[in-house]
């Protein structure tokens, strides 16, 4: 069936409502990466046996993430007439039981996290609620959504589905008031108005450079030349983040509705999605979405009978970070290596084939549909003076519950940490933070009190980056930090210019200095002129930004490069620095390090510390790792 | 050379494609699934199927960390040293396992068995470190749960166990 209208639309949309609210018990199981990494897959299909031997009707549904990554497998599951319940963790093994308090009509309890009465929904005039009526006496013990620390100050607008519908069902995204903001924009509103709405709303781009998307969009559209072309790029190579691949798992539906919408406002007809080859699941989300997209006429030709035309190619890329870069992007997109050029020109003006194009992050792209939809004035109403909306976060490294958060701008770091992020695990202490990738910054944990906003993490030294949150504890060597993303940078450098390509290999020399025990004052200074050369010489913001880590790293943990210097490595990371012993006095004689060592350099009898032999010893840490005593000093 | 059961994957990766240049990458993306790598013939291969210079398919080979132009292990392990990882020190889990395979750095073993390589964030920062044997992925892995594996739980297809266990095995059989 194809829309035409928006009354083909709004059919839909009752059918959507059916499959999200059947008549049966509809079992949501999350099925993200980061899910089917902890057995979603395995749980499902457990569920489907149990389910069918209890001769239990229920329907299964994957979903997306709902965030709660320490708690997975997560499974939610809606009774006709009840409350929605959210379970976690339920592994294979809990299956039965779980199914068999679920067939008696029941709640199970043990593995119960909250409970929601209505939908979470942005569009809905009335949300629709899942119970009505006064909450069951049973069911008040399990905490209601919004008494649960860790969701009550985030605002879900990228997220607002993911949990919720089928990431493959178009169906259940319109019954959630999708595809209704791209009836509006083609319908209702001329390209120059879509524009409008987005640069009042004061979206920025949410892939590092925080760039106003609508002037970008306003350049773009005047630019001179027929065709033009919309691009969408999702996260290639940066490490430490899940979320831009939490996000199009979760929800692939509405990068696509932003991208098309993004396309009709600059006078596209092709829209490119460069994805990276990490990322299969994502992939194949995207692609069936596009399929669905496709087979009901909200892409192709005269879109919603508007007389727009639309196509949306999908681009596997190869790997590799600089092409998070735009022109390095679209020299890839053309199937070339991803070298930058110099943009004394835009690539507004001169992007893909020459041609203008509009570069947005895949989260960007999300923010879209709920602009239009919602209005400029609602979205500007969340977040700081400058930095409007929200930004997915995702937190991990030493927190005790790494999770997925969508907070509005604004929220302090301290908040993020640990209230969501549930602070640092027993025994060990915050040493610092890193936001925004190599290219961003480590600032150490008294500035938890700095606040999600693009200019004051700028001033502060780092990058809101693609919004990972990563916590380092005190186990962390921060001159091994610098080293680490130093090397990462002179893997991904890709060559062209010589003040990164050189530039970053001298940087690496510089601090390997430091991790052997050599480094000097002089050297620290020959690093900040260093620094200062590849951030104005450099062709694009790879070798610009290279040396940032670096300073920061400087700038805020002088004292642990001067201890360097003195040949020893505080937190017993650099190698070279550090030999290990057994304290006789910790040890318990279990004789875990004499198993763990794969060299064989630790020996000893059963009841009396074990002896090292440090002519033998490689220094791998495996002895460490298995005490649990930590008798192994370093 | 187009009896050639390989150079036949060649052609169908690039009529898919429609023989155009700026598939390119779709098409090694195809070539190296199928085989593994992209070995010298293929990018001779390639180069003249699509009238490009061999250095531009040899330059794209080597530039994106996707494409191998060694061929791949049987299995291929991929130990994940992306910031999060890093810190729960996937270094010393990617040493390990090239000591417990013999493998030096990034590469295969000798039998082509194995192989190993670095790779980037693989989006599950959450359950860190991670590491994946032909795309299973395991989670919370440590260097001192390669050789000998003591936790029970099962994750995914593939479990520690049985990860480790494969390894075992073959460094026995050796």
């Amino acid at each position: 069936m194809r829309i035409s209208t928006a009354a083909d639309l709004e059919r839909l949309k009752q059918e959507g409502h059916k499959q999200l609210h059947p008549d049966t018990v509809r079992i949501m199981v999350g099925t993200a990466t980061c899910c089917l990494a902890r057995g979603a897959g395995k749980v499902i299909k457990a569920i489907e046996r149990e389910a069918a031997a209890q001769k239990f009707a229920c329907t299964i549904v994957p979903v997306g993430c709902i965030g709660l990554c320490h708690q997975e497998p997560t499974v939610e599951v809606i009774q006709p007439g009840k409350p929605r319940i959210a379970y976690g963790p339920v592994t294979v093994e809990d299956v039965p039981e779980f199914i068999k308090a679920l067939a008696a009509g029941g709640v199970d309890k043990k593995r119960a996290l909250f409970r929601s009465e209505q939908e979470y929904s942005l569009f809905a005039a009335e949300p629709y609620r899942y119970a009505q009526g006064a909450v069951a006496d049973d069911l008040k013990e399990i905490p209601a959504y919004s008494d649960v620390p860790f969701y009550k100050k985030q605002v879900k607008i990228c997220l607002r589905n993911a949990g919720t519908i089928n990431p493959e069902s178009i169906e259940e995204y319109i019954a959630m008031g999708g595809y209704a903001a791209l009836a509006k924009a083609v319908t209702q509103m001329t390209p120059e108005q879509v524009i409008h709405e987005v640069t009042k709303s004061n979206l920025r781009g949410r892939g590092g450079g925080g760039f106003s998307t609508g002037k970008k969009w306003t350049e773009c559209r005047k630019a001179p030349g027929g065709q033009r072309y919309v691009l969408c790029n999702v996260s290639e190579g940066d490490p430490g983040i899940g979320m831009h691949k939490s996000l199009l798992e979760s929800d692939p539906h509405t990068v696509l509705e932003g991208l098309i919408i993004g396309g009709y406002a600059i006078g596209a007809a092709q829209g490119y999605i460069y994805i990276s080859s990490g990322y299969p699941l994502g992939l194949k989300r995207l692609q069936k979405a596009i399929e669905q997209a496709a087979a009901y006429g909200l892409l192709g030709t005269n879109i919603l009978g508007s007389g727009f035309n639309f196509t949306v190619t999908i681009k596997e890329g190869g790997g590799a970070y600089v092409c998070g870069e735009s022109t390095a992007l679209m020299a890839g997109l053309e199937g070339r290596i991803g070298e930058p050029r110099p943009k004394y020109i835009h690539t507004a003006v001169k992007g893909l084939w020459d041609s203008p194009s509009d570069l947005n992050n895949v989260e960007t792209w999300a923010n879209v549909p709920v602009i239009i939809g919602k209005g400029a004035d609602w979205f500007s109403g969340i977040g700081t003076g400058s930095s409007k909306g929200t930004k997915v976060i995702g937190i991990s490294g030493s927190v005790k519950t790494p999770c997925l958060v969508e907070v509005p701008m604004g929220t302090l770091f301290k908040e993020i940490f640990n209230e969501m992020g549930g602070g640092v695990p027993a025994k060990r202490k915050l040493k610092a933070f890193q936001t925004g990738g190599p290219s961003g910054g480590v600032l150490p944990a008294r500035m938890l009190s700095l606040n999600l906003d693009y200019e004051e993490m700028g001033k502060a030294g780092t990058n809101l980056g693609s919004g990972g949150f990563i916590a380092i504890d005190d186990r962390a060597c921060m001159v091994d930090i610098a080293r680490f993303f130093t090397q990462f940078l002179l893997e991904e450098s890709c060559g062209k210019c010589v003040p990164c390509r050189e530039g970053v290999k001298r940087l690496l020399q510089l601090i390997n200095n430091f991790t052997i025990g050599i480094g000097t004052e002089e050297h620290l200074t020959l690093i900040k002129e260093l620094a200062f050369a590849m951030e104005k010489a450099s062709l694009c913001d790879l070798g610009k930004t290279a040396p940032s880590v670096v300073q920061y790293a400087i700038k805020y943990f002088k004292d642990e490069f001067e201890a360097h210097m003195q040949g020893q490595c505080p937190a017993g990371v650099c190698k070279d620095l550090i030999l290990y012993s057994i304290d006789a006095k910790l040890c318990t004689a279990c004789g875990a390090c004499i198993r763990a060592c794969p060299v064989n350099a630790i020996s000893g009898d059963p009841g009396s510390a074990p002896t090292l032999d440090m002519k033998k010893c490689i220094k791998c840490g495996a002895c460490k790792e298995v005490c649990d005593v930590e008798a192994i000093t370093t | 050379m187009d009896n050639n059961p390989a150079m036949k994957t060649l052609d169908s990766a690039v009529e898919k494609y429609g023989g155009k240049k700026e598939a390119l990458l779709s098409i090694m993306h195809e070539i190296q699934k199928a085989q593994g790598s992209i070995s010298e013939d293929s990018a001779r291969y390639l180069s003249q199927k699509l009238d490009i210079p061999v250095s531009q398919v040899f330059s794209a080979a080597t530039f994106y960390r996707a494409f191998s132009t060694e061929p791949r292990g049987k299995h291929h392990i991929k130990v994940c040293t992306g910031t999060s990882c890093y810190l729960r020190a996937s270094e010393k889990i990617f040493e390990r396992i090239g000591r417990e395979l013999n493998i030096a750095g990034e590469g295969a073993s000798e039998d082509g068995e194995f192989s190993v390589e670095k790779v980037r964030c693989m989006g599950c920062c959450n359950a860190g470190p991670v590491m994946a044997i032909d795309e299973q992925i395991c989670e919370d892995v440590s260097a001192g749960k390669i050789p000998d594996l003591p936790k029970q739980e099962i994750i995914g297809e593939m479990t520690h166990r049985k990860a480790t266990t494969v390894i075992k095995k073959y460094r026995e059989d050796k």
